[in-house]
């Protein structure tokens, strides 16, 4: 995959929003008692800061356009490729 | 995951290098890797990559890809997207480190999914509910109509201040609603803070609830029916409800969770 192949429509994008909002700042941390990275892992989680801003303006503005004429249904936002 | 779990019906991981599963010998938890570039992944290029959603996108659709496999195939305990370690050692040195707490997660979380459930409140429709079920709003409106012009202007006001005090306590009232009921479904529930307001008009609501919920998956379906039956029921306060998922148990591996 290569970021010139993923071509985002409007509805992507809001499921992408929903995707980024759980990948970026969820799961267990691990604290720096390990080797990890090829940078410090508090300057890489410094920089997840400012992803996940951006993200929730692009999460913001994907839904406003999702949800322009909203319904009773309780729709399931899935991913692409999600079964 | 577990060690033995079956990696090479994994989707392919990160930059679509191939997913190893990393562990030591008689040991009960095992990690699921993809192999980068160094180069690529330096803090600079990430952070220079920070508000680029093309770069991230496919990135955290292959690593959420990876983890949605795993947690049906035997269970995942979910490290956040660009976890890096700078050799196979540094990620079994983790392993060995903290084997026994990883331990306990996989297997509390290994049966379940996580659902998140959203609410929105659509200020117009909310307001008209508003004005059908607030005896205080309705009476205002009421007199504001048989009002001269200069007092109905007075009158209107007090009922937008009404409108906006009932909105707010309707909407509260309404999520914890939503979030008791599922969470009584669930092995675990937990409510992220919500996103500031977007400003200029909002048609997709203001977010009153953003909840996630670890579910074993022999509950899904009731889960998924109870959100229903929520929506049904919250559609005539103006209130929408969102769901997605399934999901890896992103929010239910830290300490607090």
């Amino acid at each position: 995959m290569t970021d010139d192949t993923l071509e985002l429509t409007g509805d992507d994008r809001l499921v992408l929003g929903d995707l980024l909002n759980h990948v970026l700042d969820k799961g267990i941390v691990i604290s720096g008692d390990v080797t990890i990275s090829v940078a410090d892992i508090d300057l890489i989680r410094v920089g997840l800061g400012i992803y996940i801003t951006a993200i929730q303006s692009e999460l913001d503005h994907a839904a406003a356009r999702e949800h322009a004429t909203p319904d009773a249904d309780v729709p399931v936002l899935r991913h692409p490729g999600r079964v | 995951m577990r060690p033995g779990a079956p990696i090479t019906r994994a989707p392919l991981g990160l930059d679509e290098s191939a997913v190893t599963l990393e562990q030591n010998s008689g040991r009960s938890v095992a990690a699921l890797v993809s192999r980068v570039d160094a180069s690529v992944y330096t803090t600079d290029v990430m952070e220079s990559h920070a508000s680029d959603v093309d770069w991230v996108g496919p990135r955290a659709v292959a690593h959420d890809a990876v983890l949605s496999w795993a947690n049906e195939s035997g269970g995942v305990v979910p490290f956040p997207m660009f976890t890096l370690f700078a050799s196979t050692e540094s990620v079994r040195a983790m392993l060995r480190e903290r084997e026994a707490a990883l331990d306990d997660l996989l297997a509390r979380v290994a049966p379940c999914q996580e659902w998140t459930v959203r609410l929105f409140r659509l200020d117009d429709r909310a307001a008209a509910a508003l004005g059908l079920t607030s005896p205080a709003i309705a009476e205002l409106a009421e007199r504001a109509r048989a009002a001269a012009p200069g007092q109905r202007y007075l009158i209107e006001r007090k009922a937008d201040e009404l409108r906006g005090v009932e909105l707010r306590r309707v909407s509260a009232e309404s999520a914890r609603e939503a979030f008791d009921a599922l969470a009584a479904l669930g092995e675990r529930a937990v409510r992220d803070a919500l996103p500031a307001a977007p400003s200029g008009a909002r048609p997709a609501g203001v977010a009153v609830l953003d909840a996630s919920f670890l579910v074993r998956r022999d509950r899904a379906d009731s889960f998924r029916a109870a959100a229903g039956e929520l929506a049904a029921k919250l559609e005539p306060r103006g209130l929408r409800v969102e769901l997605s998922g399934p999901w890896p148990p992103y929010h239910f591996v830290r300490d607090d969770a």
